[in-house]
């Protein structure tokens, strides 16, 4: 695959790289940026080879999850030294989100955020790539790099703990989770 | 996928997220020039990178073989204190060392035996070896008390052998012979003027 190629399918699926890349950096928006910058630019360098082992798609996203690990070591390191010594500047803005990146959220889907965010990372993961980027569970596993078995475990834990966790939180709104006559509704 | 209702509801809740994600995510041309212009810098950071990793290693480098030189120093020094002592004890059981023991090969002053060639199985050999002659001096030294203490008993005396002497020993250890004159015999007979 050229770089032409490479930067075409780049192009196409940006937008759930950079979901991806967000929820990989708990929502981070500098964080997400920071990733998947260094990501394509490992990919133009030819850092990460795209093998054809399995879909571009697929190998992207592990190599946005891989990256986004190692950034997040890094930026603890980066705060482990600040602790230390504070003669480094920290950059505070970066947890802050952009004013023009604040968008409207409604009620529900701040509750939903906060709920996604109580679950541990591979249960967050798999439910991301399963509901938001509309990824098999075989898919899903070959991102996470982990066997489709646990992949489906941690996928069925997350449901479940996610819908205790939403419907904790709309008890506390006096909002019914489970909505008999239209389950489908948000 | 069958969805039951809660995951409906769930991919809807993702579906929302995924839509504002969308109008904030960056757009790609900009994303990719700044991508791409950060690729032109980016060879001088990692050479700088490159550099320090080096200077860190070379002085870690330089560190283990001070001390690895200064440790062989230390202990070929000591061995060679130690073997003449023991070599001069005249006990047949002297065993010589092998002449490298005494001048041992050092990674600075030797000839053809290079300091880069100096490898760490030679540095183990070399160490084997003095661990050896050590071993060697301190067995010498075991005997050489050995030896001294039965020569100090062979000397033993009793402190109160002075006593059992008296002037006339000579007399009760001596006999008269044959072919002495008699005056000197008289000396040996009692008075007969009694």
């Amino acid at each position: 695959m050229d770089i032409t190629d490479l930067k075409a399918e780049l192009e196409r699926l940006h937008a759930s790289s950079f979901g991806w890349a967000l929820s990989c950096c708990r929502r981070d928006y500098a964080e997400a940026e920071e990733v998947l910058q260094t990501v394509y630019l490992k990919i133009i360098e030819g850092k990460a080879l795209f093998r054809g082992e399995a879909s571009f798609k697929t190998w992207l996203f592990a190599v946005i999850r891989k990256t986004a690990i190692s950034q997040h070591r890094k930026t603890l390191l980066r705060k482990l030294r600040t602790v230390i010594g504070p003669m480094h500047s920290y950059d505070a803005s970066s947890n802050i989100e952009k004013p023009d990146a604040a968008f409207e959220r409604s009620e529900t889907q701040l509750r939903f955020q906060r709920a996604l965010e109580t679950l541990p990372s591979r249960q967050r993961e798999v439910l991301h790539l399963v509901f938001y980027e509309d990824l098999s569970l075989r898919d899903a596993a070959d991102v996470m790099n982990v066997t489709i078995g646990s992949a489906r475990q941690h996928y069925q834990r997350g449901k479940r703990r996610l819908r205790e966790s939403l419907e904790r939180m709309e008890t506390g709104y006096g909002i019914e989770w489970r909505r008999k006559e239209n389950p489908g509704a948000v | 996928m069958e969805l039951s209702g809660d995951e409906k509801r769930i991919q809807a809740l993702f579906s929302e997220l995924r839509v504002a994600d969308e109008r904030i995510a960056p757009r790609f041309n900009a994303f990719m020039n700044r991508t791409e212009s950060a690729l032109i810098r980016a060879p001088r950071g990692f050479n700088l990178s490159l550099a320090w990793a080096a200077v860190l290693i070379f002085a870690i480098a330089a560190l283990a073989w001070w001390g690895a030189a200064r440790f062989l120093q230390t202990t070929s020094s000591s061995v060679v204190a130690t073997t003449p002592s023991t070599a001069n004890a005249g006990s047949p059981a002297v065993v010589r060392e092998p002449s490298d023991e005494t001048n041992p090969v050092r990674p600075g002053n030797t000839g053809s035996n290079s300091g880069s060639k100096f490898s760490s199985k030679n540095r183990s050999q070399l160490l084997a070896r003095r661990l050896m002659a050590r071993w060697r001096a301190e067995m010498l030294a075991a005997n050489k008390k050995v030896l001294e203490d039965a020569s100090a008993i062979s000397k033993w005396a009793s402190p109160t052998v002075s006593l059992l002497s008296s002037s006339s020993d000579e007399v009760l250890t001596s006999l008269p012979q044959l072919n002495q004159n008699a005056n000197q015999l008289k000396s040996f007979l009692p008075s007969s003027s009694n």
